[in-house]
């Protein structure tokens, strides 16, 4: 279905926004009565152009008489086949608008032309694909300090004074709360990448408008919460919270501002383990551009991890057994499913055969279901907690156990890190195409025994 | 060499319609000619790499005379890849030059989060 939005470019020998200027400042009853009869004069004309060229009336609320434009279509109706009949059109009545339907291009172009002379500017709907949702579980006013399962050993690693320090994790989400509680005695180095045409990330206190990233760094680095409390943060904001939208140049130029951080004296050692607890659908990559795309993402991921040893750790996707997300399908990742706290695989956490190198994904598997973690402080600047479920919270969970071993051995880094993580992992009695290696842990100095 | 300005809009303007963001795959060293290198010196020398093909790139711009069909060039990286917002003859054009291996149009991505 294609869609366009039709907008007055004038009312009366007025533009619209000098009209709208002119309430603003002279705001009757009067005056925005006739506003407003005005608009229903311009509109109503419209009805009539549009039905004749085969576009059915949806309802809308307004004061457009509906009883007129049902008699119209019922003619129409009548003469239209039913491919014909999706074609539709709505009246957007206090803007003075139109938003028309068809799955016919030819139809879609005839109407913009009526609308062109008759002084509306047109412009195309983009279709947004958001992603399924999950849970969506309560929000906690304070911290319940629910202890990570023994068998993580997370609790050992904290108990011997290894808590991720001296270790650098990148973030690359929707952004970070810098000022929630869990955060605050906590240095965030953060930027927002911002949308195309600006040349450098932005340096600025860590927000978020959307709660997935915060959620995602108290599960690697919450004070009281965290797998890993004591890491310094990169974060980058690059996802946009209300279409999930984001692009390779966004994700290029957070990537390259998280390396440029090596410049600095204090991090040209440490080692560093990016998590990107998020997924692209391959099918939504335009045909004709897929597999150079591929080449390119591939590419960028592959100088990471082979010439900066970053150990990059990635969602599986959440579309279910069989679906698959990249990055998290790239051979140079480490992949994550999501389990729950009985171990058993979650329903929707993704797995399969890579169609790139024909292994088995995921690689290694996180706590994914009801994870407790931080969101984005409310209106009343209460930092709040929520229950999320995802392979975007098994991810960042590997992470943080990946980042208590880097913390522990300063020559576990890269590949080594790699290796020892799924070395060191959980059997559980799933298949590999469910759970990897099985559920990571962490085992102090790789002795099995917790 | 200075190259002339292709670009005369703000920042925050919008490209012409007919106008398209490209991934432009670059040639870059290998990772055995960075054996070796402090991973600051890695940054260092692959950043300076793709901005002397940028540069490069500008001036065959200039030496086409397309200024004119290219809204913009993004900051380069570490990475061998540049994003090229022109048109796409001009993106047509750009894979028979020297430092370019491929060129393919750069989509939006939707990313699959739970809620």
């Amino acid at each position: 279905m294609h869609s366009i939005i039709a907008l007055p470019k004038e009312i009366n020998g007025q533009s619209t926004s000098s009209i709208t200027q002119s309430m603003k400042k002279n705001a009757t009853t009067q005056r925005v009565n006739k506003f407003f009869s005005i608009l229903k004069a311009t509109l109503s004309s419209m009805v009539p152009a549009l039905t004749g060229l085969g576009f059915i009336e949806t309802f809308s609320e307004g004061f457009i008489d509906q009883k007129q434009t049902t008699i119209a279509n019922q003619t129409i109706q009548q003469t239209l086949t039913s491919d014909e009949q999706d074609s539709s059109f709505e009246t957007l009545d206090f803007l003075g608008a139109f938003i028309i339907n068809s799955q016919d291009d030819r139809k879609i172009k005839e109407a913009q032309e009526t609308l062109d002379k008759a002084g509306y500017n047109t412009i195309p709907d983009f279709q947004l694909t958001l992603p399924k949702p999950i849970s969506i579980g309560q929000e906690f006013k304070r911290s319940i300090q629910t202890p990570w399962p023994d068998e993580s050993g997370i609790s050992v690693a904290h108990n011997n004074g290894i808590t991720g320090e001296g270790v650098l994790v990148g973030v690359l989400d929707t952004g970070c709360d810098a000022d929630h509680i869990q955060f605050r005695r906590k240095q965030i180095d953060f930027r927002y990448v911002p949308l195309d045409y600006e040349k450098k990330p932005r340096n600025v206190r860590g927000f978020d408008v959307d709660g997935h990233g915060t959620h995602v760094c108290g599960i690697i680095a919450g004070k009281g919460i965290g797998v890993a409390p004591d890491v310094d943060l990169m974060v980058a904001s690059v996802i946009e919270s209300e279409t999930y939208r984001t692009s390779l140049k966004r994700i290029t130029v957070a990537l390259n501002w998280m390396l440029s951080e090596f410049q600095r004296v204090e991090n040209s050692d440490k080692p560093i383990i990016i998590n990107m607890s998020l997924g692209f659908i391959p099918e939504f990559i335009p045909k004709e551009d897929h597999d150079l795309f591929m080449i390119g993402f591939q590419e960028l991921i592959r100088r990471l991890v082979v010439d900066f040893d970053i150990l990059l750790i990635a969602a599986i996707g959440n579309e279910g057994p069989g679906e698959m997300c990249i990055p998290g399908n790239f051979p140079n990742t480490v992949s994550v499913g999501a389990v729950d706290y009985n171990n058993n695989s979650a329903s929707f956490s993704g797995g399969g055969t890579s169609p790139i190198d024909r292994e088995t994904q995921p690689n290694i598997a996180g706590y994914g279901v009801d994870v407790f973690s931080s969101l984005e402080r409310d209106s009343n600047n209460r930092s709040i907690y929520k229950r999320m479920s995802g392979t975007s919270m098994a991810s960042p969970y590997v992470a943080g156990v990946a980042a208590l071993y880097a913390s522990s051995d300063s020559e576990l880094y890269g590949e080594k890190l790699r290796q020892h993580l799924l070395k060191t992992a959980l059997p559980l009695n799933e298949n590999q195409d469910r759970v990897g290696a099985g559920l990571a842990r962490y085992i102090p100095d790789g002795n099995e025994k917790i | 060499m200075e190259t002339k300005k292709y670009s005369k809009t703000s920042i925050r303007s919008i490209p012409p319609s007919h106008m398209v963001e490209y991934l432009v795959r670059i040639v870059h060293p290998s990772s055995e000619k960075l054996a070796g290198l402090s991973r600051a010196e890695k940054f260092t020398l692959l950043n300076d790499y793709s901005a002397d093909c940028k540069n490069k790139i500008e001036e065959w711009i200039h030496a086409e005379g397309l200024e004119s069909e290219v809204f913009n060039i993004a900051e380069p990286t570490a990475f061998n890849m540049l994003f090229i917002t022109c048109a796409p003859e001009v993106a047509e054009r750009l894979k028979n030059t020297d430092v370019v291996l491929s060129v393919s149009r750069n989509p939006d991505l939707y990313l699959d989060l739970p809620n």
